[in-house]
């Protein structure tokens, strides 16, 4: 089935959807930064916000909804994307090999510039000509499954659980891996008929994350 | 105080005083040393949170509840962020 043809609009929906899951889970790692200033949860907070940012670029990239000859809006989302996940593994790798905080802080804003920069470089494009964000999305993606599925062991062994419900985040993170995983195949072998997958893969991700959340409530006021 | 230090204390002073509530026995010196706090600091602390209105002024190891609700709420986001594999404690260890 040619979904672009069906309904390009209705993943525009569902990316909006995801910006405002990806969002609930950045605010509350950002209220938890206020509380205990710890650079993970900086991090965290970043990493979910520029995740939820990039969404919104997702399906205007995959159905040329834009401007089809916009490479910026592809590199927006191969770029978003990709920060988005490097920040996630980077928070919880140097956290299991009990890293320095400062180097998490380093680590982050050198990656988050070097975004940046390839972000510019497709705003305003320098003399040479630059490859198609599209070209690489695949071998991104495929590396971002990795990063993310990794992320979901370390958080496994983080929270040492011992019921079912403990292992929540780590079975979404490997959700939000499997959703990269089908991108890459998609990326690869044009099998237009799977993208709804990767957004079923990436809703659910984020509606239990959401719901890890939402138990918070509004945890411990700052003023206390 | 660091604020990071004082949220999570508020957090651990307001459960073991609620523990020590159940327990004939319990004194203030004995919450102090479970809390790993002076107990000179753990004295400014309580009339601190007496004065926020978090725990009864005449009974220390009684919360109010305003103070019931605090703690719930500490617990909550606690338990959020162990499910993420981001405890506080963690992050106090690392320093």
């Amino acid at each position: 089935m040619e979904w672009s043809s069906v309904a390009p609009g209705a993943f525009v929906v569902l990316d909006v959807v995801s910006l405002a899951l990806a969002g609930a889970v950045a605010l509350f790692f950002w209220r938890t930064h206020r509380l205990v200033p710890d650079a993970g949860y900086a991090v965290l907070a970043s990493a979910f916000a520029v995740l939820g940012l990039s969404y919104l670029t997702i399906g205007a990239s995959e159905f040329d909804l834009i401007d089809p000859g916009a490479a910026i809006v592809d590199a927006a989302r191969v770029g978003g994307q990709f920060l988005g996940v490097a920040l996630i593994f980077l928070n919880y790798a140097s956290r299991f090999f009990n890293l320095d905080r400062r180097f998490l802080t380093v680590a982050s804003r050198a990656l988050a510039a070097v975004a940046v920069v390839y972000l510019v470089i497709y705003v305003a494009p320098p003399a040479f000509e630059l490859p198609d964000p599209r070209s690489y999305l695949g071998t991104l993606r495929f590396l971002e499954f990795m990063l993310l599925a990794a992320a979901a062991g370390l958080v496994a062994v983080g929270v040492s659980g011992r019921r079912f419900a403990d292992f929540a985040v780590p079975a979404a993170f490997l959700l939000l891996a499997v959703s990269k995983y089908t991108w890459a195949m998609i990326a690869w072998f044009g099998v237009d008929d799977a993208v709804p997958l990767p957004y079923l893969w990436r809703l659910a991700a984020l509606g239990i994350l959401l719901v890890v959340v939402a138990r918070a409530g509004g945890g411990p006021r700052a003023e206390a | 105080m660091p604020r990071r230090e004082r949220q999570t204390l508020i957090g651990v002073v307001l459960a073991e005083l609620s523990r020590a509530a159940g327990d004939r026995d319990a004194s203030v010196t004995q919450v102090a040393a479970r809390c790993n706090m002076p107990y000179d600091r753990f004295k400014e602390l309580l009339e601190d949170l007496r004065g926020k209105g978090l725990i009864h002024g005449d009974d220390p190891f009684r919360l109010t509840p305003e103070g019931r609700k605090l703690l719930e709420a500490y617990r909550a986001w606690r338990e959020a962020l162990r499910l993420f594999g981001m405890s506080p404690d963690d992050a106090d260890r690392r320093g």
